[in-house]
């Protein structure tokens, strides 16, 4: 497939801080792509490399095989961007925000009208259109940062943090736009967690202090995950030689234990059978618990991922 | 020029359409204060003659309300816009630095423009007549090259001095003692030599001289005229500058 943003070794500071850190990859033409990571990982600097808002130390961005640098006004009419913060003009109403936006994307004001008061209907947001910034909630000024962004149809959307603040309904419909326009449009999208992107993108990244530490479809980083199941063992009453002796079992890669609960990864699920038949007389219950890829990366970081 | 006129008029028009913030507020708000000013001004100087007023004093407060102003509106729009991250939105579409430049140092000073013709109208009204229009008008254009500079320094300082209480202490600690000593309030020409060739350098001195010496004709100086011409550039230059490493961060 037509690779259509490529990243190659870009390397960000802020001073003596490194926020980016020989970051390299690839997104296909009409892909999603989301960006997952905690906060300060440096996903908005990313995007802000992307957009051209930033420019890297090292390294160089290519859109469509292009050099950002330069050719930044060109590439600049390709892509579509919606900020973090909401950065709407405060002084003029949220109509005249997207109307304005659309000029200054080289749209017509004709055209950019007629196309926010489309989307305005599609997204229930007509009765706030006169309305200014601050008047609103900040769930409706979300929605209308992100039909700024797609009123230009750009061939590129980079999206940060698109789904915080924002109700049920519209990221179900974020989401929507972002399928209805696979294979057309490349779409980049940053996250705090892995719950949303995990179900709708077609790859994901995972960033932390500024480097990838895994890269792959949803599909493939669960394949990849090591140990991604827990085996639960409540004991009626748990004996210190218990713990013992599971910890010293070969099968065990990994023991916790919480009162008298004891948490166990296995390198082999088999075993966990012949476990619970060996301590099945103390043993008050049991149970297996996959973890999804979002406990993985953040509440069990020392499990790796593989890449 | 589209995406000038956008900007501008995006701006202009919660001031004229919001009820807080709308036109008669403003106005009202406005004219109360200039009223003061004017009053005020009138009431300290009962002995002036008709001619010195309207050659020295009138001239000069216009010029240093519209030279303030047009910082102060640069400034603020620019800290705003950029507090709220639009600044940063712009520039991720097609507008180019340049256009923001032009935008913003034209907002504030057609703002500032706007608000000193309530002061010239104020005078007007008090003194019955303050010149003809033609010299008014050339004044403006005075006015409007001279504040190039100080929009383009209160935007360039909005973008460099993030901290607005910096910007506080090098308004009152270093732009006012500036005008003060530019010729707001004595002639230049008073001063000791030495220092008046001082003054001259400063970037408020070719306004008053100049903005004063279209009513006074004979006194029009090529020189200082050039100067006015030079700090016009520096200011589109600072503000182009400015922009231009905020692209770079």
């Amino acid at each position: 497939m037509e690779a259509s943003i490529a990243l190659k070794n870009i390397t960000k500071r802020f001073g003596s801080k490194t926020v980016l850190q020989q970051v390299s990859f690839g997104v296909e033409k009409g892909t999603t792509l989301s960006i997952v990571g905690p906060g300060a990982a440096g996903k908005t600097t990313l995007l802000q490399i992307l957009t051209g808002l930033t420019r890297p130390d090292d390294g160089a961005v290519y859109i469509r095989g292009m050099n950002l640098a330069e050719n930044l006004r060109h590439i600049k009419k390709r892509i579509g961007y919606m900020p973090e913060t909401d950065a709407l003009n405060l002084d003029a109403t949220l109509l005249q925000n997207l109307q304005m936006s659309g000029i200054f994307c080289g749209m017509k004001l004709r055209d950019a009208s007629a196309r926010a008061s489309q989307y305005l209907e599609e997204y229930h947001l007509l009765e706030y259109s006169h309305n200014y910034p601050d008047e609103v909630s900040a769930s409706v000024r979300r929605r209308f940062t992100f039909i700024r962004a797609i009123l230009p149809d750009p061939e590129i959307l980079l999206l940060d943090a698109p789904l915080a603040n924002n109700d049920y309904s519209t990221r179900k419909r974020i989401w929507e736009y972002v399928r209805s326009g696979r294979g057309e449009k490349t779409v980049v999208i940053t996250h705090r967690d892995m719950s949303e992107a995990e179900p709708h993108a077609d790859r994901i990244i995972y960033l932390e202090q500024g480097k990838i530490i895994t890269d792959g479809s949803p599909a493939k980083l669960r394949e990849n995950a090591e140990l991604t199941t827990e085996y639960i063992l409540r004991f009626r009453e748990l004996q210190p030689e218990y713990y013992e002796q599971l910890r010293s079992m070969r099968e065990v890669v990994d023991i916790e234990q919480h009162e008298l609960t004891v948490v166990l990864r296995l390198k082999e699920p088999a075993a966990f059978q012949r476990i619970i038949q060996d301590y099945e007389s103390v043993l008050q219950d049991h149970r297996v618990h996959e973890l999804s890829l979002n406990e993985v990366l953040f509440e069990f970081p020392h499990i790796q991922l593989g890449v | 020029m589209k995406k000038i006129l956008a900007i501008i008029l995006q701006d202009f028009y919660r001031t004229l359409r919001h009820p807080n913030r709308g036109v008669l507020p403003i106005l009202l708000y406005g004219l109360i204060c200039y009223l003061g000013v004017v009053l005020g001004y009138s009431r300290l100087i009962p002995e002036i003659n008709g001619t010195e007023t309207v050659q020295w004093m009138i001239p000069n407060l216009v010029m240093f309300a519209i030279l303030l102003l047009s910082y102060q509106h640069a400034t603020w729009e620019i800290a705003g816009k950029e507090q709220t991250g639009y600044l940063t939105y712009l520039r991720s579409t097609q507008v180019t630095p340049v256009l923001l430049a032009i935008s913003y140092v034209l907002d504030g000073i057609l703002r500032s423009l706007i608000k000193s013709v309530l002061i010239v109208l104020l005078f007007w009204v008090l003194w019955g007549s303050l010149g003809s229009v033609r010299f008014w008008v050339i004044f403006y254009g005075v006015a409007f090259l001279a504040s190039l500079f100080w929009a383009g320094l209160g935007v360039s300082l909005a973008l460099w001095i993030r901290k607005s209480s910096v910007n506080s202490h090098f308004f009152a600690e270093i732009i006012i003692p500036v005008f003060l000593v530019s010729g707001f309030l004595y002639p230049v020409t008073l001063y000791p030599p030495m220092v008046e060739l001082v003054t001259y350098l400063l970037p408020a001195a070719p306004a008053f001289y100049l903005g004063r010496s279209v009513f006074s004709p004979g006194e029009w100086n090529l020189w200082i005229s050039a100067g006015l011409i030079g700090w016009s550039i520096l200011g589109l230059v600072l503000t182009y500058v400015s922009l231009k490493d905020e692209e770079q961060r």
